[in-house]
């Protein structure tokens, strides 16, 4: 599989194709990431920035393609194209060619111009960057987020997206042992962990559709039902206090400690939310939580060391859904989980 | 002094150990050693992963030897082995029965809640480092809580009672994080070090006589630190 990240200096091709490198690298398959500078470093930096030094590069390069991919290794190829030739070619030389072309706003690219490329070329150049023809590329804005570009092109490429990232198995109880363990740190552990909940981010998300008026009504059903100390009971007063603006954060804690000690929400509690006995809640009450978490997340008096222990519980809250419930959840929840997923990574991207 | 130390055989308890030797050669120096089956030895932590021969913490300056085979030092009193998996075991509760320290220090397996029953029969004796200003920072990975909302990192010997954290504080120490130290290095290094900073401040200047503040609530509870939370910590 040959895959080219084309697009204008300053788009974002080598940062993108490193992260795809990242993702096909750790599913174990062979894959080599090119760039059009590193071709030329190879060759002794014989080659310039000229027009005609660009397309000897892209000649070079696509035959640097072909030498890999006969011997079965995946090539990402991050570099800047201004002939359509190249890519009419490599449609019909390889058996699997996927061309992604990053286009975004030129103002915006000359301010990142951090290789002087604007100043120091002509127009005309910088204007077949932008109109390549190729008909069957796939346009990717460089205006977007890197994960949100990356994770398009893993759909299109159809990779396994789940590579790296733990979410508990269906069948095992103390999957959060892992959170001990070191393996699942870093960059490319944070990658993924944004992948993976791309999956469940935007699902209507321009839907005026009122989470918390749909829970609150759905627990008031729920526990006009039941007996007098049930966790619907509990999480019905927890979601009126938000739908209040009276967030006292005191009895929320409580129930973080319920999830975080066992990771287990049961179905009646007393009055002191002690479990009376061990029948386990419905996996809507997880996103019940996770929504009544997110209430208090938005809150602007939200200190940050409480901003920290909700948001820590939340992440767990949205693992244990994703990875054990969620094709249990019906569509009305399903938008309301995709809202809580939104304020979990805009908690996070705050807290970089 | 008399000290017990009451110790999985992990890298903590090599760090308190090493340096009760070197540092405090007056004292009277006994080892507890509970040592987990194979099945859980990883989760204690690091046994069987490759490591330098000494470890030295790069905030506090702390040094251990992470090979010391520390059974055999003669410098110690008494030595006690338990094959166990829990320090709340008959063994453990008949052998502190007869225990004559001012100090039973506790460097326990890891998430594990020590019983009233052995709490009890340790007679008030029993302390414990916590990675974490108390009574603010209760509860597990605080050190990281504390490094990645302040910035800094601290530990606080207490004595151990049934309510978790709460029993009454000895010796505090804090120390700034001011420069990027890897996760290994941080949380196999730097969370024994500081433990072993506060314990060392204890028998040196003694108790403090200030009365702490008492918080039986959950408000400043921790929770196990998601992967996600520490590598955005070890990215900052």
């Amino acid at each position: 599989m040959i895959i080219y990240i084309t697009g204008p200096s300053g788009s974002g091709k080598t940062t993108l194709a490193k992260k795809l490198y990242t993702v096909i690298k750790n599913s174990n398959k062979p894959v080599i990431h090119l760039d059009g500078d590193s071709l030329r470093f190879i060759n002794n930096d014989d080659l310039g920035h000229s027009e005609l030094d660009r397309f000897t590069n892209a000649q070079r390069m696509q035959k640097l393609c072909q030498f890999l991919d006969n011997q079965g290794i995946d090539v990402i190829v991050s570099m800047m194209l201004i002939y359509d030739q190249i890519c009419d070619e490599n449609y019909e030389l390889f058996k699997e060619f996927f061309h992604f072309n990053l286009i975004g706003d030129i103002n915006l690219l000359q301010q990142r111009d951090n290789k002087n490329i604007y100043t120091n070329l002509n127009n005309e150049l910088i204007q077949k960057s932008f109109l390549l023809n190729d008909k069957k590329k796939h346009t990717l804005n460089s205006n977007n987020d890197v994960i949100d570009n990356l994770y398009f092109i893993l759909d299109i490429l159809k990779i396994d997206l789940n590579y790296y990232y733990a979410l508990p198995p269906k069948n095992e109880s103390e999957w959060w042992h892992k959170y001990n363990d070191y393996e699942y740190l870093g960059t490319r552990f944070l990658d993924s962990y944004l992948i993976d909940r791309k999956k469940f981010q935007n699902i209507l998300s321009n839907n005026s559709f009122s989470a918390r008026i749909f829970i609150h009504n759905y627990l008031f059903q729920q526990f006009n039902d039941e007996s007098e100390f049930s966790l619907n009971k509990h999480l019905y007063l927890l979601n009126e206090e938000c739908r209040n603006g009276n967030y006292e954060i005191e009895t929320l804690k409580i129930f973080i400690k319920k999830f975080e000690v066992s990771k287990k929400l049961y179905k009646l509690y007393d009055s002191n939310l002690n479990k009376i006995n061990s029948d386990l809640c419905s996996p809507l009450n997880y996103v019940i939580l996770s929504s009544i978490i997110c209430c208090f997340l938005e809150s602007s008096s939200l200190q940050r060391v409480d901003k920290i222990i909700l948001i820590n519980s939340l992440i767990k809250i949205h693992d244990l859904v994703i990875g054990k419930f969620s094709n249990l959840l019906i569509d009305d929840w399903k938008y309301i989980f995709g809202q809580s997923i939104n304020i979990e990574l805009n908690t996070i991207k705050d807290l970089v | 002094m008399k000290i017990l130390l009451l110790g999985v055989d992990n890298q903590r308890t090599r760090c308190y150990l090493y340096n009760l030797l070197n540092k405090f050669p007056h004292f009277s120096i006994s080892l507890a050693l509970l040592k987990p089956t194979a099945d859980i030895q990883n989760t204690v932590q690091f046994m069987s992963r490759k490591r330098p021969e000494y470890f030295i913490c790069p905030i506090t300056n702390v040094k251990w030897n992470s090979n010391y085979n520390f059974e055999s030092d003669s410098r110690l009193k008494d030595v006690n082995i338990f094959k166990t998996n829990t320090v709340n075991c008959k063994d453990v509760y008949n052998h502190l029965s007869t225990d004559t320290s001012d100090y039973i220090l506790y460097s326990g397996i890891p998430g594990q809640i020590i019983s009233d029953e052995i709490i009890n029969v340790g007679q008030d004796k029993i302390i414990h480092a916590h990675p974490g200003l108390l009574p603010y920072y209760k509860g597990s990975t605080t050190f990281l809580y504390s490094a990645f909302i302040e910035k800094n990192i601290s530990s606080t010997v207490f004595k151990i009672t049934s309510d978790i954290d709460s029993g009454k504080i000895l010796k505090q120490v804090t120390y700034s994080v001011d420069r990027k130290i890897s996760h290994l290095t941080f949380e196999r290094i730097t969370d024994s070090a500081i433990r072993w900073i506060s314990v060392e401040k204890l028998f040196l200047e003694g108790e403090d006589l200030l009365n702490t503040k008492e918080n039986l609530s959950d408000e400043g509870t921790f929770y196990i630190m998601h992967p996600i939370l520490r590598t955005l910590l070890y990215l900052k």
